[in-house]
């Protein structure tokens, strides 16, 4: 079975959800045996020039509706690129990622500071601070006291 | 688009109600949707859909479907056994109670119509109801009547016996419209599917799609209305209840609601939960942080000084001389000015010495208010030396106030990472417990015994008095050499006990916290010893030189939210300052020491973090939230603490990365 695979170049971290992708080359590809769709391998033409193939980290299949990661592209024996993927979720089910409800625990824009999850980090000379109360002399009138006993 | 109305004119024709399963049905019909029948058949009845009718001239309830099925009837349960208008019209005060439903599966649509004898039509349908209503016995029997206010009555009972809401299920979609005029529970769905409104609009009295809306009613007013047009109809979506039925305002944002309903990408809605036992909690609160203030918390407010005291007692007179006062009386004690005048006052002293009537002398740091002048008498001598005896035993002295203001706005600028003691004079640093001070106005009041130079000093909290400390201010003069063997004596005693409780303090930090009333962290220690050897120059054997003990404590910094690590970085606030070597900044002031100290003004001591905050700190680690969130209106980095991952078509290994990520954080 042969498919058609965009073979693209991510400059976005790992962990984005959606992902800066660019497309590099079209190439019609088969699935080697012995794989799966989640973390396939794929023959490729072998025609694409080397230097194109450096470029490339990403990939989509539009036949399984996934974007994948490539992790390695090593020539086969037979004289085709060999291109070992692995499916980028994040990416591939970005929409309906982005339907879910969930509780947050850290987030970027919508946050609580009053809670702590731990994370506050600090240096080791903390902030010293000694005020006065308002009133400059409370203390400053002395009486003597003299107590005689009778009345 | 739809428009809000939040108008009370505005009628109700039809609306929808979408269970999560995809199913729909009628919500409600209200006023004026239908034609006026004066004197409603049973067509007409049964022209409206209902399936299920009570004859109220015999009591009997029967089922009958819809009129285009053309099967009509009464006084059985098989519609094959119903006749077309069998109802009576002929009573014009007939009222006719017509309920659909269907008692062979639970949690079916239920759809109750009433039409009065105006022609006004009501009809009530919900969801999720659990426990299957008898209506020949659970339901009350109808009486006709012409009172508005009984109908109403009765209508109402009929009602309540279907929609108490121990029927409902809180886990399904509701619609509480039972009762019109009563507060309710609204029910917004979504998706609505178009072969479920087919289905149910043949049902419908216009047969029309244009009629399907969605209206969200508050007591009884309706104030949202959608047309059918304007619903979502993503598959992926799912419920949400807006809780309106509460006073004041809906907790929901209606644009926001207005936004879920009309705009199919963001058509989430939310299932109505499970309650949740902390909802009302009045110290609970979601994203703020901020608490309702408790109706049982009192102010906590000083009370008047003690009205007894011994300056009236009788028993001794207490004043208030300068200093030339009491060096005129000490003239007169001590002091004569002939040795004849010497001669003959030890000839006196021999019957009656008058050193034994002066009870004290002291110095005190405050100004009792006073009388009028008087003239000391010893024993009953006058001495010619006249002062102001004093008015009351007790003084007041205010020290001021100053307020704490939070440093970082966040939990930094409580507990265990802000600290905060207090000097206070003639007591010592005391430990207050930053939680009960932060963001307050701390004031400070002595009450002082001049007598016995015992005193007291109170720290509010705002207006709350929230820590009392005692000690010692006034300095007591020798009179005569038996007096300065005891002052010496009670001050190395006083010496000795500031000395000891100096090094209690300093050695044990958490128990002098605890007495100061602050909370302990949470502090794990564990202790190892080390034997340490060496080996003898002259026999090469190794000997034991000493022993080396050595302790590490493990600081609880506080809440941790499940999976979440502090990636293995040992500098967090609450390591760093538990770390701190705990100094004692006094000892406990005592007898004279207290008027001898340097500083006679309170003065705070607050200790906060210096917080490490790179640049884009949030955008790498985000910041704490612990808010229920759709993802779609995070954007950023984004750190999920609890998902279920629902209407997805991904494999499972799949759905295990997706939430491995989002737990581990992912940006949005």
């Amino acid at each position: 079975m042969s498919f058609v695979v965009k073979l693209q170049e991510n400059l976005s971290p790992s962990n984005m959800v959606s992902k800066n992708i660019s497309d590099i080359a079209t190439a019609t590809g088969t699935l080697r045996d012995g794989t799966s769709i989640l973390s396939p391998s794929i023959l490729i033409d072998s025609q694409l020039e080397a230097d194109i193939l450096g470029r490339v980290n990403y990939a989509y299949i539009d036949l399984w509706h996934r974007y994948y990661y490539v992790t390695d592209i090593s020539l086969d024996v037979t004289g085709l690129w060999l291109v070992h993927m692995h499916v980028d979720v994040l990416m591939s089910y970005a929409t309906e990622i982005r339907q879910q409800n969930c509780i947050v625990a850290r987030q970027e824009r919508r946050y609580n500071m009053y809670l702590d999850d731990g994370w506050f980090m600090s240096f080791q000379n903390p902030i010293v601070q000694t005020p006065y109360f308002s009133v400059s002399d409370p203390f400053e009138n002395q009486s003597y006291i003299l107590v005689v006993a009778g009345s | 688009m739809a428009q809000l109305d939040t108008g009370l004119g505005w009628s109700a024709k039809e609306e929808w109600l979408l269970q999560s399963t995809g199913e729909i049905a009628r919500v409600s019909a209200a006023q004026g949707e239908l034609p006026v029948i004066a004197n409603p058949t049973f067509n007409d009845i049964a022209l409206s859909g209902v399936t299920l009718w009570y004859n109220p001239n015999n009591g009997e309830w029967c089922k009958a479907v819809a009129a285009n099925s053309g099967v009509y009837g009464f006084a059985s349960e098989t519609s094959s056994a119903l006749t077309a208008g069998a109802i009576s019209t002929s009573n014009a005060s007939a009222y006719y109670y017509a309920f659909s439903w269907s008692t062979s599966v639970v949690r079916q649509p239920l759809t109750i119509g009433v039409v009065n004898r105006q022609g006004w039509y009501y009809r009530y349908v919900s969801q999720g109801i659990t426990t299957a209503v008898n209506p020949t016995t659970d339901v009350p029997k109808y009486t006709p009547t012409t009172d508005a206010n009984a109908e109403q009555q009765a209508v109402d009972a009929i009602m309540s016996a279907f929609y108490s809401i121990e029927k409902i299920n809180q886990g399904y979609a509701v619609c509480c419209m039972a009762k019109w005029r009563t507060s309710a529970n609204v029910v917004i769905a979504s998706p609505v599917l178009i072969s479920s409104i087919s289905e149910y609009t043949d049902m419908s009295v216009n047969g029309s799609f244009t009629f399907a809306k969605l209206r969200i009613q508050r007591d009884g007013m309706p104030f949202y209305m959608s047309f059918y047009q304007d619903l979502p109809t993503s598959i992926t979506s799912i419920l949400q209840i807006y809780d309106i039925s509460g006073e004041g305002e809906p907790y929901a944002n209606l644009d926001e609601l207005f936004n879920l309903i009309c705009a199919p990408d963001q058509a989430n809605v939310r299932v109505t939960e499970a309650v949740d036992p902390y909802e009302d909690f009045p110290y609970t609160e979601e994203d703020s942080g901020e608490t309702d203030p408790d109706p049982e918390d009192d102010e906590i407010e000083e009370e008047d000084l003690p009205t007894m005291s011994f300056a009236t007692a009788g028993f001794c007179r207490i004043y208030r001389p300068d200093f030339s006062q009491v060096s005129a009386l000490a003239r007169y004690l001590w002091t004569d000015q002939t040795f004849l005048q010497t001669v003959i006052n030890h000839l006196k002293q021999i019957i009656e010495n008058p050193i034994d009537a002066i009870i004290s002398l002291s110095i005190v740091p405050c100004t009792p208010p006073v009388l009028a002048d008087d003239e000391v008498k010893v024993m009953f001598v006058p001495t010619g030396v006249s002062m102001p005896p004093i008015q009351r035993q007790f003084v007041s002295v205010d020290c001021g106030s100053y307020k704490l203001n939070e440093m970082y706005g966040s939990a930094l600028d409580y507990n265990p990472y802000t600290s905060v003691q207090l000097y206070l004079p003639y007591i010592g640093v005391v430990q207050l417990d930053t939680d009960e001070v932060m963001g307050k106005t701390i004031s400070i009041g002595y009450r002082i015994d001049v007598v016995t130079g015992v005193c007291c000093a109170y720290v509010k909290a705002n207006n709350d008095v929230l820590y009392q400390f005692s000690g010692h201010c006034s300095i007591h003069q020798p009179i005569t050499s038996a007096d300065f063997s005891g002052y010496i004596n009670a001050a190395l005693a006083a010496g000795k006990l500031v000395a000891s409780v100096a090094a209690a303090g300093a050695g044990a930090p958490a128990v002098a916290a605890t007495l100061a009333g602050a909370p302990t962290p949470s502090i794990s220690g564990t202790e190892s010893k080390t034997v340490e050897t060496e080996r003898n120059p002259n026999t090469g054997r190794q000997i034991t030189v000493g022993t080396r003990k050595r302790e590490s404590q493990t600081y609880n910094p506080g809440a941790s939210f499940g999976e979440i690590a502090t990636r293995g970085v040992s500098n967090t606030v609450g390591a760093v300052m538990n770390s701190k070597t705990i100094i004692q900044h006094s000892g406990g002031f005592s007898g004279n020491s207290g008027f001898m100290a340097a500083v006679r003004r309170p003065y705070l001591i607050v200790t906060r973090p210096r917080i490490a905050n790179p640049e884009n700190y949030g955008k790498y680690n985000g910041r704490p939230s612990m808010i229920y969130l759709n993802l779609g209106e995070c954007t950023g980095f984004t750190q999920v603490q609890s998902i279920q991952l629902t209407g997805i078509d991904a494999t499972n290994p799949e759905l295990s990365e997706i939430a491995t990520l989002l737990n581990s954080g992912v940006i949005l």
